[in-house]
């Protein structure tokens, strides 16, 4: 204005104020330099507002927050998320571990298989939990107690059980196709023993001998057919104070036919029975040299 | 430059003066001035705002010249080297370690594997917890590397496969039914033992039941009774020697009282080893009582 009011004064004054200020000079943008400013300004102004676009863009996308994006959390250590991840190609870690007091689960709707590969990616371990059971698949499997101790395992040669105690609780109780190998068979306290074989025979044998025991009770056998008790290069001994033989048949007296030669069943003094042939009297001294 | 023209002009005289009045000094001043300011300030705040928002970009997720913090970004996925958070549930298909490391799954509670069919109910599961490892499912299954069964366990059995089952624990195994098996058998160099601590043992087989010792004796001991029935079939006593070591031998009486009082008796043979008894008289009857 005070321009403006210069120059308005001039034409007024003529000559007079021509004279007065030619020092004064002219100040302002024209010609190619305003084209030229308001060009750049135009340019600067659609940078910023592209710029800004752009970056308003990436905030939205990524769910920006002041701490992170949407869930995710990226802090000086790693990596944070508090929503749910998903990855649809396979996701590469060195440890899986829970957070402090909460447990860890590895589901699915189909199968969780934990394969073990070697170097030239072949399967050699694996366990699947699946929808029909569970599947274990190796060289061994092995289960051990916190103290290291061996409870259970399982490879080519042979199942072992390690723990203090096996029980089979299955009211069909345990069979085995082949043989059971154990020194030791019990019966469970105040339980009886019974060994059985439904439809077959029961053979025991053992080479160096055999020793059955009662020590508060009666020993006894019994059968339909023929029971009999035999050695080959030994002896027979009965080995109590009474030996008794209910069922023995009574010899009768035949006044008839021919007399057929039996003998008369003799005891040493050592107890050894032998026979001796009878006669009208007892012949049992004649045959005495026997028990020597 | 147009003022000196005009200012020339007028000193000149009036012959130039009609063309200068057509010619306006255009430039930017005044009001224009200010707004072109105001203008550019508006983009430069603008400017700098956006500069804020990418510095809080960089910031929020530690850029640096690789990634974001410990994460890259690569074309094939991402990769990260520091520890991640993920509060909530990770949906993956494939998680492996990398080729030359372990992979561990670890936590304070419990590590659980759970697989499930379609209406989203749990149909196995493997559990390792502080206290127990756990497994449920319709079955669980252990193969070798070469797909043979080593194991087997449902709701109706549990099944050892090939080779053999070893039961190491000092308490052995406890079956609280049955055991099914064609062969019970010592260790090797070791005794075998029946054993009924507190009750019977009986062993039943309707084709006959064999006890051999081939290299050693067979001994039966009992506190009471020892009794051996035949119910249809003979009692036989197969040895060369068969010795009554603890037989009393009886005592003579008066003879008139003897004979009134007690029916005596005397054991016979016959040729064929058959046993019989025959009234006692003053001399053998054996050979005047024939049953043979």
């Amino acid at each position: 204005m005070v321009r403006m009011m210069t120059q308005e004064q001039c034409p007024h004054r003529n000559n007079v104020q021509s004279t007065e200020k030619p020092q004064v000079y002219k100040v302002g943008i024209y010609g190619w330099r305003k084209r030229c400013l308001y060009f750049f300004v135009l340019l600067l102004m659609i940078l910023i507002v592209v710029n800004l676009a752009l970056t308003i863009w990436i905030l939205k996308v990524m769910n920006f927050t002041i701490d992170g994006m949407g869930h995710l959390r990226i802090t000086e250590r790693g990596l944070k998320l508090e929503g749910d991840s998903e990855f649809l190609q396979p996701l590469y870690a060195k440890e899986i571990q829970s957070r402090p007091g909460s447990p860890l689960f590895l589901q699915s709707s189909k199968n969780v298989s934990v394969n073990i590969l070697n170097e030239k990616k072949q399967l050699v371990s694996q366990l699947v939990a699946g929808s029909h059971g569970v599947h274990a698949r190796g060289k061994m499997l092995e289960v051990k107690s916190s103290s290291g101790k061996l409870l259970f395992s399982a490879d080519d040669h042979e199942v072992v059980v390690g723990a203090e105690r096996l029980r089979v609780m299955g009211a069909e109780g345990a069979v085995f196709s082949n043989s059971v190998e154990t020194p030791h068979v019990r019966a469970e306290p105040f339980k009886e023993l019974r060994l059985e074989s439904p439809t077959r025979s029961l053979y025991m044998e053992a080479p160096k001998g055999v020793k059955i025991e009662a020590d508060a009770g009666d020993f006894q056998a019994t059968c339909r057919s023929d029971l009999r008790l035999e050695s080959k290069d030994g002896e027979i001994s009965l080995d109590a104070s009474k030996i008794k033989l209910p069922r023995l048949p009574e010899g009768k007296a035949s006044t008839s036919g021919p007399r057929q030669t039996v003998f008369e069943v003799c005891v040493c003094p050592n107890g050894k029975l032998f026979l001796s042939q009878a006669g009208t009297g007892s012949t049992c001294q004649m045959s005495s040299n026997l028990c020597l | 430059m147009v003022r000196e023209q005009y200012v020339t002009t007028t000193e000149e005289s009036g012959v130039l003066s009609p063309v200068s009045e057509y010619i306006y000094m255009i430039g930017i001043y005044g009001w224009r001035k200010r707004c072109l300011y105001l203008f550019v300030l508006l983009l430069l705040i603008i400017l700098v705002v956006n500069f804020a928002l990418t510095i809080w970009i960089l910031r929020v997720m530690w850029f640096n010249a690789e990634g974001m913090g410990y994460l890259q970004v690569h074309e094939d996925g991402l990769r990260l080297e520091g520890e991640s958070d993920f509060l909530f549930p990770v949906y993956a298909q494939e998680i492996d370690s990398r080729e030359d490391s372990a992979l561990l799954i670890q936590s304070s509670e419990n590590v659980t594997l759970n697989a499930r069919n379609a209406n989203g109910d749990v149909t196995g599961s493997v559990s390792v917890g502080p206290s127990q490892a756990e497994g449920f499912s319709k079955y669980f299954n252990i193969s070798s590397n070469h797909d043979e069964n080593l194991f087997y366990a449902d709701g109706s059995g549990a099944i050892v496969g090939k080779g053999k089952l070893r039961v190491t624990g000092p308490e052995g195994a406890l079956f609280e039914h049955s055991v099914r098996t064609p062969m019970v058998k010592a260790v090797l160099n070791k005794e075998l033992k029946l054993e009924s601590p507190t009750r019977s043992l009986s062993m039943d087989a309707p084709k006959g039941v064999h006890v051999k010792a081939l290299a050693g004796n067979v001994d039966v001991t009992a506190h009471f009774d020892i009794l051996l029935h035949s119910a249809e079939g003979l009692l036989i006593l197969d040895a060369e020697t068969v010795r009554l070591p603890k037989l009393p031998v009886g005592e003579a009486g008066t003879s008139g009282d003897s004979q009134g009082m007690y029916n005596m008796y005397e054991v016979c043979v016959c040729p064929s080893g058959k046993l019989f008894f025959s009234t006692a008289g003053v001399s053998s009857t054996c050979s005047e009582s024939q049953d043979c």
